[in-house]
């Protein structure tokens, strides 16, 4: 067997594999593994006076996931600004049928809270960014959308 | 004569408190007991999609989802009312009923005229909500919530 063969007969196996395991072309924009999910709002209260959780809905808009408590990291960030971050599987991120939602509970906020972003990172960076119009969120509920591309 | 027709009520009284204590537990079952309702109110009050949840406002968590919900337009004022029978499920310190009301594709106004939890035995509880136009977004509404409320 020579170099080209072998060279050959090793695509073709790595193809049938990939075709085997169902991978996509779009699996290596990061879909295949574990990507985050970063939302930013503006406000000066404190991290303890709001909950944040990240969701994915369908269109009826039943839960199909949501972001384990304890995996949700805020972190406040320069300028009166809270990031919170959570992991998203991939097989929420790898859906088109679904729409990834940043929940908001700013009822006892004591402060201005208004949603500034919403982004999808994925392994090789930005995967979907969805800027939001400001509303006063105190004393309210609010959530941020982003709808998978 | 006379000691058995008195004999035949007593069974008659019996059978009636066995009926009486039955009726109860099958009417909570049933989820008659307890009944989410909301009502909204516009020409684009159709397309709004609406569901109900159980949410843990101390992590975002929900804890339970009714979507089985049985709309009916009224014929007084047009508005469309949605009802939802309560599952039996006993909410913690925390955890409230709520409404997401996405109204993002309507084709016309939405408004919340009323959200409240009807009670069979015991007193309805209504949430706070407000009269804006909720065309091309999606809100929360809470009940049992001290702000919120």
């Amino acid at each position: 067997m020579n170099h080209v063969k072998r060279h050959a007969l090793l695509a073709g196996l790595a193809l049938v594999t990939a075709a085997g395991l169902g991978l996509e072309p779009d699996d290596a924009r990061g879909g295949f593994v574990s990507s985050a999910l970063v939302g930013v709002l503006d406000t000066a209260v404190p991290a303890s006076q709001l909950t944040v959780t990240f969701r994915a809905v369908d269109q009826s808009g039943k839960l199909v996931w949501e972001a384990d408590p304890a995996d949700v990291q805020a972190a406040p960030l320069s300028g009166a600004k809270l990031e919170f971050k959570s992991t998203v599987p991939s097989e929420i991120t790898a859906r088109r049928d679904v729409e990834l939602v940043m929940w908001i509970y700013a009822v006892k906020a004591r402060g201005s809270v208004s949603p500034s972003s919403l982004k999808l990172e994925g392994r090789s960076g930005l995967a979907t960014e969805t800027t939001v119009a400001p509303k006063e969120l105190k004393g309210l509920i609010g959530e941020v959308i982003a709808v998978p591309k | 004569m006379r000691f058995s027709r008195f004999r035949s009520l007593r069974l008659g009284v019996a059978a009636l408190c066995m009926v009486g204590a039955l009726a109860v537990p099958m009417t909570a079952s049933a989820g008659l007991l307890e009944q989410l309702i909301v009502e909204l109110d516009g020409a684009g009050a159709d397309d709004a999609i609406v569901t109900y949840s159980a949410v843990d406002v101390g992590t975002g968590h929900v804890v339970a989802e009714v979507s089985d919900l049985l709309p009916k337009w009224l014929p007084l004022g047009g508005l469309l009312r949605l009802v939802a029978s309560i599952p039996n499920i006993v909410l913690g310190t925390n955890q409230h009923w709520s409404v997401r009301v996405d109204a993002r594709f309507a084709s016309g106004p939405v408004r919340v005229k009323q959200f409240k939890l009807f009670r069979l035995l015991g007193k309805d509880r209504y949430a706070k909500v407000h009269s804006n136009d909720l065309a091309g977004s999606c809100e929360w509404f809470v009940l049992g919530d001290e702000v919120g409320e």
